[in-house]
């Protein structure tokens, strides 16, 4: 055992600690305990509706001089219909002007608010986004109801908007990561958007300016739109700026509900990625949806979720075959899968498996010990915390709650679930909830140089 | 959320928990995490536009450690980091990769933590934490419930005493650090590219010319002895700063850092040995093969002014006018109007930092991926005509009144983040490089004062061609040849 250590007078005297306990050879010093912890108190919110339907909510937040400006719309890849990927290509184009301004017009005047624009698309949400020096608030509500409302979608902009989308998608597919991911998507979503992570190739070619055009129509409105403004701002000038901006908005449809039914089944996909020197893995299942209850969170923080978790500490901490192993559920709206990551070196994929198995099968038949629960309640309620400590942590966390449902008290109740969680809420969940029986597993690697290591693990899995 | 045109931020550094954008002036402007204001009376409704102010207490101990205490009631959280003045340029020439390697050591046991030890204590009281390795710091931070502060004081200053590291440690850090580099770069598209690259061809120097994340042979050849000798030379208390910044008490906290840090003895004086770089004149150029991408992509970089000079305010000024925000130049010309690529990355210290948080020579770098239907030629040609309009014509009032106003704002960004990531930072290397952490409060000073004249100055003589140094990336299966 290698021992670097200073001496110094003050680490001789430790031994004299501890004088209860039966003292090992080298006795060591307990950490100081803990004080008592201090409140943490939630912002305060603020929400009401436009006669149109559009939402809003506002916060003041925040101690420098900045405000965040977000609208969320309920359209995202769900509503592309056969179209995939038509709603990024519709967000990409709102970008090139807006209001009869032209794009380098709109970037002129977003840096003199000194803030950004970005509009993001997800699978059931399209992000408008602007954060900006707080006296401009208002100004970014009047760009953000241009670029909704207002696009000017050029045609002199559309073939190289789209082909700076085919390009991005190409990127895409040659990440392994991203390979990975989107099979996993197709094998738990059959059938659905959510499983159509990328265009096929050669589809975008094939979209219009017609097709954008009639996107936006059809899906853009009051009644799927929800502002959220957070930071420090001039509350009277920013309210009377939405509704000037965004009142007279026609209400357009309500969200989509396409449920996407339980109708997985659990795969092996093997895809080859010739002399890589890492497998990249997705192991997982769907999983019911999101509630409110933390007891699936809790399980998953303590199997893979955070850097002290069972799985990380094993195939990294102990067995050095991954960098940043770790799990965490895909959640949309209306459905929600578990997935385990791991970027593994090539000759560690079998037993990176076999090692990732063990521990779901330990989780799902061994309560955990009061200190990995104990652990765990703390760990979940100071990342709730910090994971509120900005305008933009805010921002996504209401619009979590909001997509979901999970009500206006779930905020203000989760510390006092977390609270309640017991050894056997981790052990009901895992065995309810993640029974490998029911997994797919994607393997994107070397698949000729891995296939014997995943030999064992065959009678685990369905044959390809 | 997807996003369209995502090259994520390089991390060199233990673990992606946190995403640690500390990003004076030119930052991704996605990134939004910002301090709240939940127990404060902010019941006033005015808007405060003045400039934004951060409490600093700053004295060194009699051992040499300098401390670094700013008050923030903001959110129960303190923020604690230990910048320890030792970069992966300074590593020994046959252990390339050294210093990041040893980063990962820092958590593998000491004195009174065994391993994972540091890492559950820090979880399992509700905090986070990473580390990294940059050219001339290694840090160590955790946020943590601010009732836990002193626990994590003490736990900081029992791995500054001393580590406790076994073979057996050494191997499994030695596997899990060349996991990082092949997952970030030996199996990545565009992995490393530019940042590990444009280092290597720009400088002349080794210790500005190696390879950071180290060669798989010398990270393999590390032994228990590197370790303890790297340990005895750079990680002593008077070659680092510790940052205490949150919801604390500074004479309580000042208490704690006397009794934990106080006690232990300092090191010999750090010799850091000379890294300075010579005027580049003419310009340098390589090729990538990199099999893995489906598009091309190019990197170049010129070398910056030194630091603090009046040069310096206007490259940083620059940097912005050039390539932050769809407003820039580089990006109306590249992305706009001629459609090559989707998104530029460039920055000062990009993008493995920023303008403030680096000791030395620097590069400015930036990085595109541009369609296998253009040239090369086609696309260096429109960024030599655009540097050539800034060297010719300069820049108006007003292109850097926006400039100031993006900088302004960013800077808010890095002050004012939640989590203090960006706070501690600026902290930490104005105390290490500069002994001047207060310098915080008055960082807009010297770009109040730069002129159009002094930016078309600075690009005629670091925008040169013959200051440049750039790579194409180039699939290994060109266009038409699938």
């Amino acid at each position: 055992m290698k021992h670097i250590l200073k001496t110094t007078l003050s680490s001789l005297a430790i031994g004299v600690l501890s004088s209860s306990v039966a003292i090992p050879a080298f006795a060591k010093e307990a950490p100081p305990a803990p004080a008592t912890p201090r409140n943490f108190k939630l912002p305060k919110v603020s929400n009401y509706t436009l006669s149109n339907g559009v939402k809003v909510t506002l916060v003041p937040y925040g101690r420098v001089p900045k405000a965040t400006v977000r609208a969320v719309v309920d359209v995202g890849n769900i509503n592309d219909g056969d179209m995939t990927w038509i709603s990024d290509l519709t967000a990409a184009m709102m970008e090139e002007g807006a209001g009869g301004k032209s794009a380098a017009e709109l970037a002129v005047g977003v840096s003199e608010m000194g803030g950004s624009l970005n509009i993001g698309v997800g699978l059931n949400q399209t992000f408008a986004v602007m954060d900006v020096l707080a006296d401009s608030a208002p100004d970014a509500v009047s760009m953000l109801a241009d670029v909704l409302q207002r696009p000017n979608l050029p045609e002199s902009e559309f073939k190289r908007v789209r082909d700076g989308l085919i390009r991005n998608v190409s990127v895409g597919k040659s990440r392994p990561q991203s390979i990975a991911d989107s099979k996993f998507a197709e094998a738990l979503y059959p059938d659905h958007p959510y499983g159509r992570s990328f265009p096929e190739d050669g589809a975008l070619e094939t979209y219009t300016l017609n097709d954008v055009s009639a996107f936006h129509a059809a899906n853009f409105g009051g009644a799927r739109t929800h502002i959220y403004v957070v930071g420090k701002f001039d509350a009277d000038k920013v309210k009377s700026a939405i509704k000037e901006q965004f009142g007279s908005w026609d209400a357009g449809p309500q969200p989509l509900d396409l449920p996407s039914n339980l109708n997985e089944q659990r795969q092996l996909i093997l895809i080859d990625r010739p002399g890589a020197p890492q497998s990249t893995l997705r192991l997982g299942k769907r999983v019911p949806v999101m509630d409110g209850s933390v007891e699936l969170d809790a399980m998953n923080t303590l199997l893979g979720g955070y850097f002290s978790s069972r799985i990380t500490r094993n195939i990294r901490e102990d067995k050095g075959y991954s960098y940043s192993p770790g799990s965490s559920f895909r959640t949309r709206f209306g459905a929600r899968n578990w997935q385990q990551n791991a970027d593994v070196s090539a000759e560690s994929t079998g037993p990176s498996i076999k090692e990732i198995l063990k521990e779901i099968d330990l989780m799902r038949s061994e309560p955990p010990s009061e200190k990995e629960v104990d652990g765990i309640k703390n760990y979940m309620n100071g990342i709730f915390v910090i994971q509120l400590a900005s305008r933009g942590g805010v921002a996504n966390q209401l619009a979590r709650v909001n997509l979901h449902g999970l009500g206006t008290d779930y905020l203000e109740n989760y510390v006092g679930k977390v609270q309640g969680l017991t050894a056997a809420d981790f052990t009901a969940a895992a065995k309810k909830h993640l029974n490998p029986d029911d997994m797919t597993l994607v393997v994107v690697g070397p698949i000729d140089d891995v296939r014997a290591q995943l030999e064992p693990l065959k009678d685990r899995f369905a044959a390809e | 959320m997807k996003s369209a045109n995502s090259f994520k931020r390089q991390a060199m550094g233990l673990f992606v928990t946190l995403m640690a954008t500390t990003c004076l002036v030119a930052c991704s402007p996605s990134v939004d995490t910002h301090v709240s204001e939940t127990s404060k009376a902010s019941e006033s409704t005015s808007v405060k536009t003045s400039a934004f102010s951060v409490p600093v207490e700053y004295y060194t101990l009699d051992n040499g450690l300098k401390v670094v205490v700013s008050e923030d009631h903001t959110v129960p959280t303190t923020t604690i980091a230990v910048y320890y003045n030792i970069g992966f340029r300074i590593e020994p020439r046959d252990r390339t990769g050294f210093a990041h390697l040893f980063e990962h050591m820092m958590f593998q046991g000491s004195e009174n933590l065994g391993k994972a030890e540091f890492i559950g204590l820090v979880n399992s009281n509700g905090g986070v934490l990473n580390g990294s390795t940059r050219f001339d710091f290694t840090n160590y931070f955790e946020v943590v419930p601010s009732h836990t502060t002193e626990t994590f004081i003490w736990a900081e200053a029992d791995r500054m005493r001393g580590l406790d590291i076994t073979q057996e440690n050494l191997t499994n850090q030695q596997g899990v650090v060349k996991n990082e580099v092949k997952v970030n770069v030996l199996n990545q598209p565009y992995g490393g590219f530019p940042w590990l690259d444009l280092p290597q061809l720009a400088n002349e120097n080794w210790h500005n010319a190696h390879n950071f994340y180290g060669e798989l042979s010398d990270l393999d050849a590390a032994t228990l002895e590197d370790v303890d000798s790297f340990f005895d030379q750079f990680y002593a208390p008077n070659n680092a700063v510790v940052v205490i910044a949150g919801d604390v008490d500074p004479a309580q906290t000042k208490e704690w850092v006397e009794k934990y840090f106080g006690t232990i003895p300092a090191g010999p004086p750090v010799q850091l040995p000379d890294i300075s770089e010579n005027r580049q004149d003419g310009e340098k150029r390589s090729e990538k093969i990199d099999k893995l991408a489906p598009q091309p992509a190019l990197g170049w970089a010129y070398h910056v002014p030194e630091k603090w000079s009046p040069e310096w305010y206007a490259m940083t000024m620059l940097d912005i006018i050039l390539a932050n925000g769809k407003d820039s130049r580089l990006y109306q010309k590249l992305v706009q109007e001629k459609g090559y690529g989707s998104s530029i990355n460039a920055g000062i210290n990009w993008p493995l930092g920023n303008a403030l948080n680096y000791n030395g020579p620097m590069l400015w770098s930036a990085f595109m991926v541009y369609g296998n239907e253009h040239s090369a030629d086609d696309v260096i040609a429109d960024i030599d005509a655009v540097v050539a309009d800034l060297q010719t014509n300069g820049v108006d009032q007003a292109e850097l009144d926006r400039a100031m106003t993006k900088m302004r704002s960013g800077l808010y960004d890095t002050l004012g983040d939640g989590n203090r990531i960006g706070l501690v930072d600026t902290l930490a290397t104005l105390a290490l490089f500069e002994d001047n952490p207060q310098k915080i409060n008055s960082l807009m000073d010297g770009f109040d004062v730069v002129t159009p004249e002094l930016i078309q100055k600075t690009a005629q003589e670091y925008l040169r061609t013959t200051n440049r140094s750039l790579i194409t990336l180039k699939p290994a299966q060109s266009k038409g040849d699938k």
